[in-house]
């Protein structure tokens, strides 16, 4: 029989493998024609690139029975891409959607007529949203005065530490309280070693060829990429004094810190067997400490503010951010609106955020509830909620631009010939400053030119 | 009686040509067209588009990140052919050995990793290139070799995506080379014997200027790939990370293009690549053909 | 004789090992707890506490039998279509004399030089004038007029013996008839190569997919390996292996069933240049 399917296969003229997978194509394509049952009525999409958010969002969602169509989608870091060519095509955009401020630059480029984001300042305005949070915030995501995005989150920076191994260095966390301080602990602390060894020891992972660690002590100092109006500011004396004294910190003799290594966990992995004395970490990353690290450090770390620039300076810093952004061609804004609050201002789900992530809200109402007061078991019974509400209205405000993300790339791209000292800090800042200048000034000829073209 | 062939109507071969004809000019020469379009423009955001001439190519010359990625990709094209041809070829000569046992098995197993699409290298190959507890270094640390920061530092990274091909791509060219060693004909290698020519003499005298062709082949292609190359930099280093280090030409055209908004200039650089991977490809052609004499 | 025989073979293993070496690694990951995974150091080969669990996390809150068969579905319509393009396109070049032939030959051959990011932005601009977008077919259509395959089928169809084709007319058949059942196959180990090469390049592709496809019940293995499984479980390492190795074993299984096609069909060509 099987022998008789084989010879009539073998008469069919392109022969057996054509024939295979003919039958392949036929089979799937009648499972998939059979499958397609679109949704009937036209639903209101969140995009976001998170599962956990995805999570959130829809147990949200599900105590609203106004909200049954809104279909909340996780994309995963594809989802930057997806919405940069839904942007583009003008289709298949969502109503709602979450937007990295890496990325959102992106979006806020051209005329204001051309931002293809709902602008928000008014509704926040006239709904008292801004004095309620922590305006800090509102910076990143706003363009000329303009707020395109509503903030996910403050992302507070503290140093997580071993208490164990600081008292061995004789030293308590209250007095640790500039960088100088620090630095000199740090110092003490180190210990030579090859990476990929455990022999060596350093202060604190610090990036050695991207700019983000860089960046994230420079707005603790005050300074910024960019400044309220826009204009760069990378090249100011304090950014590169920052930048030297960021180098000192890896250089020296003995250093005070470290090259980060290749993923958190081996971070982890690194703190947990002494070989750093301290991690730069934000609010969300003690959340993945709890989760993945959970072997290796549960009831043996804490954390403390940041050490200060300056005695009786600012104590924090901020890495990252998202906003919740309204796509101007997705249609019904106001129905987006009304979920956008649901999703970012409801009390429970901050709180539950919290619990999860340890993502502390912008709202400042929230902070009050019991859950900033839980001793967390992870970190000796400390209670990091109120650590970190405390520092969340010190978060400096770190200011937007169409151009951050270029910011971002170009910086990262110079940062590893800084590090080796194969250029200096002051040229390779004004080398990336003059070269943003640049772009922005061209695309501004272009505006204009567009401008006058259409002029009647 | 021999018929003279009157020849087919010509019009047979239109109807033949149609279906890839129509859908050659869909997906093929209209976006090609429209490219050069694209290129002559410049794009700012969503809504503004204006004609800028030939400025996006001026400044492509000028563009210092431009060459140095081209650099880096012709490093990669380099470091490609030299890691893999040679390994292959080796590799093509032991299975080809006569009474050698086993053959179907060793092909397959040098081969699978042909068949592994590069998305999902990716998501494997972290845990062998990580600093601390990666395989690849603890393998190396039990060896006596210092570990390398495979996937963040700079200076290694783009070996690290070469390593990568040489695992991805070495079976591939061995089967082409195998291929091409049983077409040699035995009496060859058997006269060269008689003649009194030791095995690197016939390696020499035989082997290589009847693999040549194939070699050649190989070098070409892959070439062509090693330009294109996109999915691999832009997946497993992280979006041609740390900083630039392993931005080939195509994830930077796609970074302009796509993640900046300047479609015109990216577009502008693909044709400027065409055009370099062009030169590149008649001279390889030029030195194939003048070997081949 | 004995020293070269034990090198041989020593190499050999040596060289397997290495290439076999990662997917053995990411398959005994892919049986590990989470916590084994996030173990410091080199980990053991056989897992101290194996566990299907992550298997069954892949199956249960993934749906990746959907996946499947998406991805089976837009591999065998692309290795079809274009095979069939190609075939057809070839024959006109190899066995019909025109004009505009070598035009034809130029043209093609010439765009063969381009990589595909290059033409990435115009693509998706026609591919959504054509509606096509999130639709498999915005996957098969683009890639089915390629200039490789109908090179590479001129080549072999240029060797068959017109003198077939003549006899065939001479019998009175249809110049559709002779090509479909006289000169096909006579070229069967081409096809069957290049339909293997055309589904594993489908099966593989990542860019134009993760571009063209919105709905996640439509994505194919690529996308959703690294999308869906590295967003739903963003440090769970086992799952992420268990699907990238799912999403192997297929191909894996075809090429060890086909493996005397493919690589005979892929080899002739090249001895035969």
């Amino acid at each position: 029989m099987l022998r008789r399917l084989l010879d009539w296969a073998d008469e069919f003229p392109p022969g057996r493998v054509p024939l295979l997978l003919l039958l392949v194509a036929l089979a799937t394509g009648t499972v998939i024609a059979v499958r397609q049952v679109r949704s009937g009525p036209p639903r209101l999409t969140v995009w976001t690139f998170v599962h956990l958010a995805a999570e959130e969002f829809q147990q949200r969602l599900a105590r609203e029975p106004a909200a049954r169509d809104v279909e909340v989608r996780n994309l995963g870091s594809a989802m930057f891409d997806r919405l940069a060519l839904a942007v583009m095509t003008r289709t298949e955009l969502p109503n709602l959607v979450e937007i990295e401020q890496s990325v959102i630059g992106r979006y806020l480029r051209g005329p204001p007529e051309h931002i293809p984001l709902v602008d928000l300042t008014d509704r926040l305005e006239r709904e008292g949203w801004l004095e309620r949070c922590v305006p800090a915030r509102f910076a990143r995501y706003a363009v000329a005065g303009r707020i395109f995005g509503i903030p996910h989150d403050v992302h507070p920076m503290v140093l997580v530490y071993r208490p164990d191994v600081l008292a061995e260095l004789g030293c308590r966390p209250e007095e640790l309280e500039t960088w100088d301080d620090w630095c000199a602990a740090a110092r003490r602390f180190y210990r030579p070693g090859a990476l990929g060894t455990r022999s060596w020891r350093r202060g604190m992972p610090l990036s050695t060829v991207e700019g983000y660690t860089y960046l994230a002590l420079l707005w603790q100092r005050g300074g910024d990429m960019f400044d309220a109006a826009g204009e760069v500011t990378l090249d100011s004396p304090l950014a590169v004094d920052t930048l030297e004294r960021y180098l000192a910190m890896l250089g020296g003799d003995p250093p005070a810190a470290g090259p980060a290594l290749s993923s958190l966990i081996e971070d982890f992995a690194a703190l947990s067997r002494g070989q750093f004395l301290g991690l730069l970490a934000a609010d969300w990353m003690l959340a993945v400490m709890q989760r993945d690290g959970r072997a290796l450090l549960e009831g043996r770390v804490r954390i403390m503010p940041l050490p200060a620039w300056e005695r009786g300076g600012r104590r924090t810093s901020t890495i990252g951010g998202t906003a919740l952004c309204i796509p101007r061609d997705a249609g019904s804004p106001d129905r987006a609106w009304e979920i956008a609050k649901r999703l970012y201002f409801d009390r429970r789900s901050l709180v539950e955020r919290f619990r999860t992530q340890s993502i502390v809200p912008p709202l400042r109402a929230s902070w009050t509830d019991p859950v900033f007061d839980e001793p967390a078991p992870f970190f000796q019974g400390q209670r990091i909620g109120r650590v970190l509400t405390q520092l969340a209205d010190q978060v400096p405000p770190v200011h937007g631009s169409p151009y951050l993300a270029e910011g971002y790339k170009l910086l990262d791209a110079v940062f590893a010939d800084v590090t080796a000292g194969r250029v200096t800090p002051r040229a390779a800042l004004a080398g990336v400053a003059d070269e943003l200048r640049a772009r922005m000034a061209r695309d501004r000829a272009a505006v204009a030119r567009a401008r006058a073209g259409r002029a009647p | 009686m021999r018929r003279a062939w009157r020849g087919a109507p010509a019009s047979a071969a239109w109807w033949f040509l149609a279906p890839f004809l129509a859908l050659f000019a869909t997906f093929t020469v209209y976006p090609l067209a429209y490219s050069v379009y694209l290129a002559l423009r410049q794009s700012v955001g969503p809504g503004v588009d204006v004609y800028v001439g030939g400025d996006n190519f001026a400044r492509l010359l000028r563009d210092e990140v431009f060459w140095e990625s081209l650099g880096r990709t012709a490093y990669f094209a380099a470091g490609s052919i030299l890691g893999q041809l040679p390994l292959a070829l080796g590799l093509a000569l032991l299975v080809n050995q006569r009474r050698l046992r086993l053959r179907g098995l060793w092909r397959t197993m040098l081969f699978l990793p042909v068949l592994v699409g590069a998305a999902f290298i990716a998501v494997g190959f972290r845990l062998v290139f990580g600093v601390q507890d990666g395989v690849l270094n603890q393998l190396l640390g039990r060896l006596g070799v210092p570990a390398l920061d495979w996937l963040r530092d700079p200076d290694v990274v783009l070996n690290t995506l070469v390593l990568t091909g040489v695992w991805m791509f070495t079976g591939f060219n061995m089967v082409y080379f195998l291929a091409g060693l049983q077409g040699i004909p035995q009496e060859l290698y058997e006269a060269a014997a008689i003649d009194g020519a030791g095995a690197w003499q016939r390696f020499c005298a035989v082997t290589l200027p009847g693999i040549w062709p194939i070699a050649a082949f190989l070098i070409t292609a892959s070439t062509i790939g090693s330009f294109g190359l996109f999915d691999l930099p832009w997946v497993l280093t992280d979006r041609g990370g740390p900083g630039r280090a392993s931005t080939t030409v195509m994830v930077y055209l796609y970074e302009r293009g796509f993640l900046a908004g300047d479609i015109g200039y990216a577009a502008a650089m693909g044709w400027l690549v065409t055009l370099v991977l062009l030169v590149i490809a008649l001279v390889q052609l030029r030195v194939t053909r003048a070997r081949a004499d | 004789m004995r020293v070269s025989c034990l090198m041989t073979y020593g190499l050999l293993i040596l060289a397997g090992g290495l290439s076999l070496g990662p997917l053995v690694w990411m398959l005994s990951g892919s049986f590990k707890t989470q916590a084994e995974l996030m173990q410091p150091g080199l980990g053991r080969l056989i897992p101290a506490e194996p566990t299907t669990a992550n298997y069954a996390r892949l199956f249960a809150q993934v749906p990746f039998l959907t996946y499947l068969v998406n991805t089976a579905f837009v591999a065998s319509a692309a290795a079809l279509l274009t095979t069939l393009v190609s075939a057809l396109g070839g024959y006109a070049l190899a066995k019909y004399r025109f004009r505009g032939r070598a035009a034809v030959s130029t043209l093609v051959l010439g765009t063969m030089l381009l990589p595909g990011v290059v033409l990435l932005a115009p693509l998706l601009r026609v591919t959504l004038a054509l509606g096509l977008i999130d639709s498999f077919w915005g996957l098969v259509l683009p890639g089915a007029a390629s200039g490789f395959g109908v090179l590479i089928m001129r080549q072999y169809l240029a060797a068959v013996p017109d003198a077939l084709l003549d006899s065939g007319r001479l019998d009175g058949a249809g110049e559709g008839r002779i090509f479909w059942s006289i000169v096909l196959p006579l070229v069967r180990p081409i096809v069957s190569a290049l339909l293997i090469f055309t589904f594993l390049g489908a099966w593989n592709a990542y860019l134009w997919p993760m571009i063209v496809l919105r709905d996640e019940a439509n994505y194919t293995l690529t996308v959703a390996v690294t999308n869906v499984v590295a967003a739903l479980h963003q440090q769970e390492y086992g799952v992420a292996l268990g699907g990238t190795l799912v999403s192997i074993a297929p191909i894996i299984v075809l090429f060890l069933a086909l493996q005397r096609e493919f690589i005979a069909g892929l080899t002739l060509g090249a001895v035969k240049q």
